[in-house]
């Protein structure tokens, strides 16, 4: 048993070093098209906790510019206060450019409100929502506008809305969902979204929008969302503003998937046989026992 | 010298040590903290694994206070060390269903599980079995562990399965979870 244990965790520190020799990014150098600079973004990442995910803001935030992203809303579920957590962490100690922000988890509509400062309430309508987002300052994003949520985008709030998500994985394998997110975005002419509706099943910028902006700033950012500054690009098609999906069609690099360091896939093996074997130590000292204390007694006697 | 000796020997072998508590409790969260890692970026980095691992101990810490509120033989057990990894010695299951989480995502491109209508379904009913097996390996703790009759053993699962699940999806998923319950009960 010790034998197995000790190998587990050689295997462990192994995987930790191919891992932390994975985690080196390479350079990525800035796009510049058409006079603007053009940002890679995500925004609609739930940090932990409260809001069904994984890792802590501010993990999530340098986890999202490992892979590659320069702008990202951390958006706790209800609530701001793990939003402002990153955006603090950000400004004072690095990070992408972080916004504030709140996924307005409602009965009837979901709504990524971007950039704002206290919480808005999932009692409201989606007309009343957006037009507190505004009054913070924010934009206002419908998040994964399946039909059995458009009665809530009545008139009112469609007039309103600044932005929509056209790709999330919600639409990854289901034509019925591509087609009902494709079919709300042509309502009115509004920025194109692709977010991640991260909740810590695979990366952070799984999806993502190209914003064109002038600078790098929060500000700025949200300028390029209310000025329909956006291209998705999903499987072929492009949304956006005809002359900005011109000049994304132009760059291929803005399709390029990061290519990935071959130590990852070795500390993915090293590490799946330490957890494996870890995990089978478990069993062999514990429940179920066939160790050497015993099925009922699981007593100290049992290794970990 | 041989004072010293009796000592170390007496160190390692006893029981009651806090090592004893706290070791399968830390490697629970270690090991929620590498699988974090694999599921968050495909590889296992410390720069994940380690602040997601201190970020997890909630979870292993909310058992442990909901197995002391629950189970009165749990708090006259006499060594709370010894109680603290017995009880964590069923978690087998859990750490099984997590391992093989993990597995899916490091080995399998995101885009394609995703693209895979039933992925969402699978993970709630392989959670569902891993529930149901950690809940009968908790039984038999608190049957031949705690030397609890059948009856009793069952109401200190149930008790301490309401306390740790409420806290923990509290924590996990309160802003979303509130609205629900909120709304279907039209508070």
């Amino acid at each position: 048993m010790i034998g197995l244990r000790g190998i587990s965790w050689v295997l462990l520190a192994a995987a930790f070093a191919a891992g932390t020799l994975a985690d080196i990014a390479p350079a990525r150098p800035r796009i510049f098209l058409g006079g603007y600079r053009v940002l890679s973004g995500d925004f609609h990442l739930h940090p932990s906790p409260y809001s069904a995910s994984t890792l802590t803001p501010w993990d999530l935030m340098w986890e999202a510019q490992h892979q590659g992203l320069d702008v990202v809303a951390i958006a706790g579920q209800n609530e701001i206060w793990s939003g402002r957590a990153a955006h603090w962490v950000a400004r004072h100690l690095g990070g992408p450019t972080v916004l504030a922000s709140e996924e307005i988890h409602g009965p009837d509509f979901h709504m990524i409100a971007v950039g704002i400062r206290s919480t808005v309430s999932w009692r409201l309508t989606a007309a009343k929502a957006i037009g507190e987002i505004h009054r913070q300052g924010g934009v206002a994003i419908a998040a994964h506008p399946s039909a059995g949520s458009w009665p809530a985008f009545d008139a009112a709030a469609m007039q309103q809305l600044d932005a929509s998500e056209v790709l999330q994985p919600a639409v990854f394998g289901s034509d019925s969902a591509t087609a009902e997110l494709r079919a709300f975005f042509t309502r009115k002419p509004m920025a194109a979204i692709a977010s991640t509706d991260w909740h810590g099943l695979g990366p952070p910028g799984l999806c993502r929008t190209w914003l064109f902006v002038h600078s790098n700033s929060e500000e700025e950012v949200l300028r390029a969302i209310r000025e329909r500054r956006t291209v998705v690009y999903d499987r072929g098609d492009y949304f956006g503003r005809p002359e900005l999906v011109k000049l994304a069609m132009s760059e291929g690099r803005l399709r390029e998937k990061a290519k990935e360091s071959r130590w990852g896939a070795v500390s993915r093996i090293l590490g799946m046989l330490a957890i494996g074997l870890a995990v089978g130590c478990w069993f062999k000292s514990g429940v179920g026992g066939c160790g050497k204390t015993g099925a009922g007694d699981r007593g100290p006697g049992a290794g970990v | 010298m041989e004072i010293q000796a009796k000592r170390v020997i007496a160190r390692k072998t006893d029981p009651t040590g806090v090592w004893i508590a706290v070791r399968r409790p830390l490697l629970v969260a270690l090991i929620i903290g590498c699988v974090v890692s694999l599921l968050d970026s495909g590889v296992l980095t410390p720069r994940l694994a380690i602040p997601a691992a201190f970020w997890w101990t909630y979870v292993p810490l909310v058992e442990i206070l909901a197995l002391f509120a629950a189970s009165p033989a749990a708090r006259r057990s006499g060594c709370w060390q010894r109680t603290i990894d017995r009880y964590f010695a069923g978690h087998g299951p859990w750490l099984f269903w997590m391992a093989g989480l993990a597995a899916w995502f490091a080995f399998i491109p995101t885009v394609a599980i995703l693209s895979w209508r039933p992925h969402i379904q699978i993970v709630f009913d392989s959670a569902a079995l891993a529930i149901a097996w950690s809940a009968y390996a908790d039984f038999q703790f608190f049957r031949r562990n705690l030397k609890q009759s059948t009856w009793r053993a069952a109401r200190d699962l149930v008790i301490q399965r309401a306390i740790a699940w409420t806290v923990g999806l509290t924590i996990f998923l309160g802003g979303a979870g509130y609205q629900t319950v909120a709304s279907r009960l039209g508070l």
